[in-house]
């Protein structure tokens, strides 16, 4: 077919050659700065005759004489496409503008693109290389990005430090609060997408946007579409960097004198003496007296990564091609055992990616695409699990064992008590390997010989991911010295583990596959240059499976499938209406209650359009209002598969007969049926409005708000009269509400001062949800009441007893109401009775603060260009946001009894009730304690000082200066010279360069608890970006 | 060319635009469903199991599970289980001891939901096999007792509850759309009455050897009887403190006036039973004279003529042996945890064999008021000791020497079922051939570990003693719920209180004579004389008391004291304050062969608290914060 079609394509090559009287047309095109625009492609307008510009910009085209040579069309990325008639001229010099997003370009939105100014509905873009990160995970370059975008990172870890991202904030506290992302059309991993192949980034958030995928967009949907190749000779594009993380932050620990110390105090005794003190401070016998800093001996200060990318692109007319290629390779903080093995346990993350993105023109009126990806990740990992690690690292006492011992010896404190290094660098390795590949075929045929501007699209997809776990690990033979013999060698006796001196083996997998297949009826025209008409009908099914590691129920396909409409007609320009219909469904629910309908209504004014702004547009050069609403869904809505099936549980046994042989066990139904069982739907309402002013500033404002019902909910309200009250009975039903309201704001600002080219960008986000309904009984206290109040993701809004401070004496313990947490006494905290009972009992519980969920998140950057050079300034926020911390390095050190696993942080030596007051004696510094008093174990203070409490809570806001980046670009007379490459930019980046935050033990972004996992990075790179 | 791609491109097109729901069809796996249950005649056996299963059955749960046996004046149970928490009072809304709320509503859902479908049984073995269509028939009435007898089993502990009829509350309702008031007591009692009125006319008679242990048309008769009888009682007969529980709407809950036709109504219900002619009391076959064996064997021989209901069918008998064997005695070291103790006022409240009870009452400090006339010793000599042959022992066919013990006179010439019923310490426990003897001072064989009687006595008539527990022989049990002599006391009672308050029934049969003379027929089983030659001057008001004394010791320690002091609204003082036994604290040693003689006096045992409020379980908090027109029980 294909041999076919280029017949067909040369035939037309011949029927225009038969056409007599020619011209050549010659020019060069350039730049607004007048620099060369070279590879441009010059095209006849309506016919397949073309020719690229050449290094110094310059073209040379055959045209035919008739009609005064027709039209040429200029177009290069980067740049405004301009058509120029030719007017049977012979020379034709061109200025391309450059491309900016202010300009009336064209927005991918479901299923289609649309021309910006046309937009009604809430839809957020950005240029891709703005989302460009260091690390592998295209997720963690988003935060502060975009406006509506809540993203946050809570781990460094090579290969694993993605995001999570939100739109809008969250609105289900049961189901899945994920935007649908979809790539090319396809629902795929966001991380696994490089943004050096992405030619657009949308995300759409409100209803008029995302109705189309209905059942699937509650959530938001981020829309990414891959590059394609464009006519014109091979374009190469070179990336290389390398560069260094650097843990933002890592808890610092107490060393082995004040632990002594501490301990002493906690147990009220002299258990260490000023002999063993000495020995701490000394360091004089290190193997019976160690003091070591667990953090620096396991973590080192930075790790490299290197990344090279490589992308080649062009095409004639009939082929058009992009292919890139990408390796990545991170290192980790993670230390090994040096020399001792032949293997390397330390933390290693690669990334292997190709992408091919094909067009083929099958007849002039039929495309074939082609899109294949690849992405092969591999990993080393240490031989036990990072949270076996981590949180070892966070237990085990400075002075409990000696990394190794002098001699070599394994070291570990107890049968119970492991010693982090040996699970960091003695228990092997494990090798892991995930592959992903992805595959769309499609078919784009112009249905204009039926009607003008009717297309038709097919396409076909099938994704697979299939991760293999190889793990060699073992447990090696670890002692604890018991002390010296006469010889002063250490005495050992039996190992504390006898573990093995060869790596086990054992190897785990897991499969999934998914094919998709869309197709769909375009329609677009325009009547009489004042009536634009679209139209859009298409049909969808998706096939999800677990095929490997998987359950029974898992292993039945997930299945989705729906049709989408929309009606699209614009006025002039001037005024918009958009009807949005998403009819689909999922294999989740009843038969007869799969599909619903989510219909959206918008409409759009661009009032700067209208002849009577004529006078203001000098100022106010774009004026739109826009509004939406319109009903969405989300069908992942968490629990069990098929929920309206009704269950079938053992029930109660029976004995029966004379014997009591002939009774037997039960059957019941466990969970009713439940046939009105269904998606989570939002009516969503989007009032916008944007504008331009002085062709420099635009700025763009949305309010939304978002009503969420449907949420499934296991039944709290129900009597015990329902007859359900038990755990294989109680019914889910869809009646969790939510509302979630707020405004954005983002704006785009470029000014030209002099040689500076500055442009800067902005946005804020504000959002609230609140919990309306999930079923719990309005309480007898009102302020327990849950309705109203926020929630985060997987946690509410905080719900804790308020802190009024460390009790100073005993007269106020005796004058406050009593504690029921078990016994207190001075240096303990005091809580607040809420209710005035006289007691402090679980009744005097409030919610205080913000849940772990920023409700205002914001970024702003600053972008300036003088000659070659380049300076990138972008920073990142939130604010609005409570952590915890808690932990037993922070508020319990020796709650387990053992005084080998009783690692404490400086801070809590530092601003302890106990030291600072030397455990009572001296209460004049007491009011300065941020800890309240050292307890042991379960003795008095201990259950007190650890509920839930404002004494805990922190501020999670931060501010930061995410990305920081210099660069130089080499002038074009200079490439040319050197003649190897067209273009080329040298530069230094680097990520998170500042924090500001109250916040000090960790990375705030980190979240709560004691801050025991693989913190976040700073990166610095240098790089080179090379075209050929 | 053109048109070919055309071609190839609707080819795709049309099959996807045809598609329809049944592409999201959930693969075929053959889940088990509920159609697929009543398309199958054993899975609706199963569910008539799963809906019987819900009812409580007596051998296993009476030390967990039930509050009724540990939580009476009559025994105080060893182990910290719920019943403890109501003999001290530690109770509440949200601590509600063996709180059955939710489960009798969740088994009153599967009942109706079985019952909706069992009749539509549609396995094609019915077709063709006449018994097992007859045998769905069987389950439906079983079923609907038990939906009836799970609401008497929430009355007798919440008084008044709510009545849901063959409603399945809709889940999915929002809770103010699903809130019930409590129907007043006189609908509650109407409602059990006419299922189990009902269910008696479907029910059969007896079962097979297959189906013995199901409700049966007495069963349902004998629910009634009881019912009707809590139902006359103070509790629900105008109790005056009751008045001021009112559902929103104003109206009472519990009767606002005593009505006196309520006794008839229940002597009738006992005679229903009666009339019956199927039940008889239980008699020795080979001895019917031992009045020994007549009372033992009613607990020993299973499925016999005067058991009407065994709740939880037969059961292995370890399980209630085990609780009342002394540790160390009939099995190996540790192998039983004889805990439950029946108390002083228990053991005092037996007759002498002469048919007099010898303790009237107790004085403030606890020493009891003897009746002169009873034979019983002066209250200062009860205590000595003298040789005591135990009869119940020599009729089990023990040695003279084993049977034989010093033991306090109290325990001399006590009525026959005291010797049954009661093991008092040094008597002989016999174990199939072997006879023991325990004691319960600290430190004695018996008390060697935590699980011994804190009263310093144990059960007795629950044990098999013919078999050798210490082989692990326990033997089997049908723990008699209802058996005949219920119901005669129950018709005594009634017809006594009949004539007290000046109500006839209209059935001529219900009278003084019928009455006196199945109270003879009772007590002459267990070798007692009839009351009024115990008692011949005894005025009607002193029958009802005599007759409550007949029920409290024919029914000891099997689980009916409970409920009968609660109808009586006698909780406050029968069990509050000081509880008695014999004084385990002092010091022993295991190879003791003596009781110390310390050991003998009336001790206090524990401190009970009974508040006139605990006469009812308290509706829990969850349930109130749920449905907002819930009326709570008095005083809670």
């Amino acid at each position: 077919m294909a041999a076919a079609a280029m017949l067909l394509i040369f035939s037309s090559e011949i029927s225009s050659a038969q056409q007599t009287g020619k011209i050549t047309v010659e020019g060069t095109v350039v730049d607004e700065s007048g620099e060369p625009v070279i590879g441009a492609g010059v095209l006849v307008k309506n016919t397949v005759n073309g020719v690229i510009t050449d290094v110094d910009g310059h073209y040379s085209i055959t045209v035919n004489a008739a009609a005064g040579g027709g039209v040429l069309v200029f177009s290069s990325l980067g740049y405004e496409e301009q058509e120029v008639e030719v007017r049977s001229r012979t020379t034709l010099n061109v200025v391309l503008a450059a491309a900016t997003n202010m300009i009336d370009d064209v927005v991918v939105v479901g299923y289609g693109t649309q021309k910006r100014s046309s937009v009604v509905g809430a839809i957020s873009t950005i240029n891709a290389s703005d989302l460009r990160t260091p690390t592998s995970q295209l997720s963690s370059g988003l935060a502060g990005q975009l406006s509506g975008i809540i993203a946050v990172q809570t781990s460094g870890k090579p290969g694993a430090n993605n995001a999570n991202f939100y739109i809008r904030g969250v609105s289900s506290f049961q189901g899945s609060v994920n935007p649908l992302v979809l790539v090319d059309g396809i629902e795929r991993n966001l991380n696994l997408i490089d943004t050096e192949d992405i030619e657009s980034f949308s995300i759409l958030k409100d209803a008029s946007a995302s109705a189309v995928y209905g059942v699937r967009g509650a959530n938001g949907v981020i829309l990414i579409k891959t590059k394609n190749g464009s006519v014109g000779k091979p374009q190469i594009n070179l990336r290389a960097e390398t560069g260094i993380t650097q843990p933002l932050k890592i808890p610092s620990f107490v060393n082995a004198e004040q632990f002594a110390q501490m301990y002493n105090w906690a147990t009220n005794s002299e258990y260490y003496t000023e002999e063993d003190i000495e020995k701490y401070r000394t360091q004089s016998d290190p193997d019976l007296y160690p003091d070591v800093d667990w953090m620096k001996t396991m973590y080192k200060n930075f790790a490299r990564l290197h990344n090279i990318k490589m992308s080649v692109s062009g095409g004639t007319e009939t082929v058009r091609y992009f292919v890139s290629g990408i390796m990545y390779d991170e290192s980790s903080i993670y230390r090994n055992a040096g020399n001792v093995y032949d293997y390397d346990s330390s933390l290693n993350y690669k990334k292997y990616y190709f992408r091919a993105n094909l067009d083929l023109n099958l007849t002039s009126s039929t495309v074939l695409l082609l899109n294949l990806a690849n992405i092969y990740e591999s990993r080393i990992l240490p031989g036990s699990s990072d949270g076996n690690i981590w949180s070892w690292a966070f237990s085990i006492s400075p002075n409990s064992v000696p990394k190794e011992y002098s001699d070599g010896t394994i070291a570990r404190p107890s049968g119970t008590i492991e010693n982090p290094w040996n699970l960091l660098v003695h228990t092997g390795y494990q090798e892991d390997f995930c592959n992903t590949a992805q595959s769309v075929v499609g078919v784009k045929q112009d249905l204009g010989m039926i009607t003008k501007g009717l297309t038709a699209n097919v396409k076909f997809s099938w994704d697979a991911f299939s991760r293999q776990n190889l793990s060699r690990t073992k447990t090696p033979t670890q002692f604890h010295a018991k002390g010296r013999d006469e010889d002063g060698n250490l005495i050992y006796g039996d190992p504390v583990v006898k573990g093995g001196e060869s790596l086990g083996f054992s190897n785990s997998s897991s499969a999934e596959i998914t094919t998709y297949l869309e197709g769909s009826v375009n329609y677009e025209r325009l009547f009489n240059d004042t009536h634009r008409i679209g139209a859009l009908f298409l049909y969808n099914h998706k096939i999800h499976r677990y095929t490997a590691n998987t359950s029974a129920t898992n292993a039945i396909p997930y299945k989705n499938q729906g049709i989408a409409g929309r009606l699209t007609y614009a006025y002039k320009d001037r005024y918009f209406a958009e009807f949005n219909v998403g009819y689909n469904g999922s294999e989740n629910f009843a038969p007869g209650h799969r599909f619903g309908l989510f219909p959206a209504f918008s409409a759009g004014y661009m009032i700067s359009e209208e002849p009577f702004w004529k006078p203001v547009k000098n100022v106010v050069n774009m004026l739109k209002f826009k509004a939406s609403y319109g009903l969405v869904g989300n069908d992942q809505i968490g629990g069990a598969r098929w929920l309206y099936l009704p269950t079938i549980i053992g029930g109660n046994s029976y004995t029966l007969g004379e014997n009591g042989g002939y009774g037997g066990s039960g059957l019941a139904v466990g969970r009713p049926e439940n046939l009105d069982f269904s998606w989570e739907k939002e009516k969503k309402l989007n009032i916008g409005i944007e504008f331009e002013l002085f062709n420099q500033l635009r700025i763009m404002s949305d309010f939304f708000d978002c009503r969420r019902s449907g949420i499934l909910i296991r039944r709290a309200a129900l009597p015990g009269i329902a007859g359900l009250q038990n755990g294989d009975k109680l019914p889910y039903v869809n009646i969790g509400e939510t509302w979630n309201k707020g405004f954005e704001v983002s704006m785009e600002w470029h000014k030209k001062v002099g040689e500076v080219y500055l442009t800067s960008r902005g946005n804020f986000t504000y959002n609230r949800n609140n919990l309306v309904n999930n079923d719990t009984p309005d309480w007898e206290y009102k302020y327990e009441n849950r309705f109203g109040r926020p929630f985060g993701t997987g946690a509410n809004q905080p719900w804790a007893y308020v802190a009024l401070g460390l009790f100073q004496s005993e007269e106020e313990i005796e004058n406050s109401p009593k504690q029921t947490f078990g016994e207190y006494r001075v240096g303990d905290i005091k809580y607040q009775d809420v209710n005035g009972d006289g007691e402090i009992n679980s009744h005097d519980r409030i919610y205080l603060g913000y849940p772990n969920l920023p409700e205002i998140t914001y970024g702003f950057g600053l972008n300036a260009e003088y000659k070659g050079w380049d300076i990138n300034a972008f920073f990142q926020g939130i604010s609005h946001i409570n952590i915890f911390i808690g932990g037993t390095t922070l508020s319990s050190p020796f709650s387990n009894t053992a005084i080998e696993r009783a690692a404490m942080q400086t801070d809590l030596w530092e601003k302890g009730w106990s030291t600072l007051t030397n455990n009572g004696q001296d209460l004049s510094q007491a009011s300065k304690a941020v800890y309240p008093r050292l307890s042991f174990g379960s003795e008095p203070g201990s259950a007190n000082n650890n509920q839930t409490s404002s004494w805990w809570q922190r501020d999670g806001s931060f501010l930061r200066l995410k990305n920081f980046e210099i660069g130089y670009t080499v002038p074009k007379s200079t490439m040319v010279k050197i003649g190897i490459a067209q273009h080329a930019r040298f530069y230094i980046a680097g990520t998170n360069v500042l924090t500001f935050s109250k916040f000090k033990l960790w990375d705030p972004e980190q979240g709560g608890g004691q801050g025991a996992s693989y913190p976040n990075n700073r990166i610095w790179t240098i790089g080179v970006n090379v075209k050929f | 060319m053109k048109k070919s791609l055309y071609i190839f491109i609707l080819a795709i097109i049309a099959p996807v635009f045809s598609a329809c729901d049944s592409f999201l069809d959930r693969q075929e796996d053959e889940q088990m469903t509920e159609e697929k249950i009543w398309k199958s005649y054993e899975n609706t056996k199963k569910y008539f199991f799963n809906c019987m299963g819900y009812l409580p059955n007596e051998a296993s749960q009476f030390h967990n599970g039930m509050v009724n046996f540990g939580g009476a004046d009559e025994a105080s149970m060893t182990w910290n289980y719920p019943y403890r928490h109501i003999n001290f009072g530690s109770w509440n809304v949200t601590n509600i001891p063996c709180d059955k709320f939710e489960l009798r509503y969740q088994a009153l859902r599967d009942c109706n939901i079985f019952l909706r479908n069992v009749l539509n049984c549609s396995d094609p073995i019915i077709e063709t096999d006449s018994s097992r269509k007859e045998m769905l028939e069987v389950w439906y009435y079983c079923v609907r007792w038990a939906r009836a007898y799970n609401y008497f089993l929430l009355m007798r502990d919440y008084g008044p509850v709510i009545l849901l009829g063959d409603e399945l509350i809709d889940f999915t309702a929002r809770a103010k759309d699903i809130e019930r008031q409590r129907n007043p007591w006189s609908e509650c009692v109407d409602y059990v009455v006419s299922e189990m009125t009902l269910c008696a006319e479907h029910l059969p008679e007896s079962y097979n050897y297959a189906n013995m242990g199901l409700p049966t048309k007495g069963t349902a008769l004998a629910v009634i009887s009881r019912l009707l009888l809590y139902s006359a009682r103070p509790q629900f007969n105008g109790y005056p403190v009751y008045r001021s529980v009112r559902n929103p709407d104003g109206s009472y809950i519990f009767p606002p006036e005593f009505d006196a036709q309520k006794w008839v109504k229940s002597a009738e219900a006992a005679k229903a039973v009666i009339d019956l002619g199927i039940y008889k009391l239980y008699k020795d076959a080979d001895h019917p004279d031992d009045p020994y064996l007549n009372y033992y064997g009613i607990f020993q021989k299973n499925w016999n003529e005067e058991i009407i209901y065994v709740d939880g069918g037969i059961r292995n008998r370890r399980d209630i042996s085990v609780h009342v064997a002394p540790t160390d005695i009939a099995t190996a070291s540790g192998g039983a945890y004889g805990g439950w103790g029946p108390t002083q006022s228990s053991v005092d409240s037996y007759a002498m064999s002469n048919g007099r009870y010898p303790i009237t009452g107790y004085k403030k400090d606890g020493t009891p008021i003897v009746d002169e006339l009873s034979s019983y010793p002066d209250v200062e000599n009860e205590f000595d000791l003298v040789s005591i042959k135990n009869p119940f022992l020599k009729s089990l066919g023990t040695s003279d020497a084993d049977a034989t013990s010093n033991s306090p006179q109290m325990y001399y010439d006590r009525e026959p079922r005291f010797y049954v019923s009661v093991y008092y310490p040094g008597a002989g426990w016999k174990h199939g051939s072997a006879v023991g003897r325990a004691y319960f001072a600290d430190g004695a064989v018996g008390h060697t570990t935590h699980d011994y009687p804190k009263t310093g006595y144990l059960v007795n008539k629950f044990y098999d003693h013919t078999m050798d527990s210490y082989q692990g022989q326990w033997g089997t049990i049908t723990f008699p719920t209802y058996r005949y002599a219920e119901i005669l006391v129950n018709f005594i009672e009634s017809e006594l209180e009949c004539e007290a308050n000046g109500v006839r029934s209209s059935d001529p049969s219900i009278n003084h004579e019928t009455a006196m003379s199945l109270w003879a027929e009772l007590r002459e089983r267990s070798g007692l004389p009839p009351i009024t030659d115990a008692y011949p001057d005894a005025d009607i008001h002193t029958l009802i008391d005599l007759i409550h004394k007949e029920r409290q010791v024919e029914f000891a320690q099997e689980g009916l004291r409970y409920y009968d002091i609660r109808t009586r609204m006698i909780g406050t003082s029968v069990n509050n304050g000081p509880v008695y036994g014999l004084d385990v604290y002092v010091r022993a040693s295991i190879n003791d062969k003596e009781v110390p003689a310390a050991m003998w006096k009336r001790a206090v045992v524990e401190n009970r608290v009974f508040r006139i409020n605990h006469h009812l379980n308290p509706f829990p908090q969850r349930e109130f914060d749920r449905n907002k027109i819930l009326t709570q029980n008095y005083g809670w």
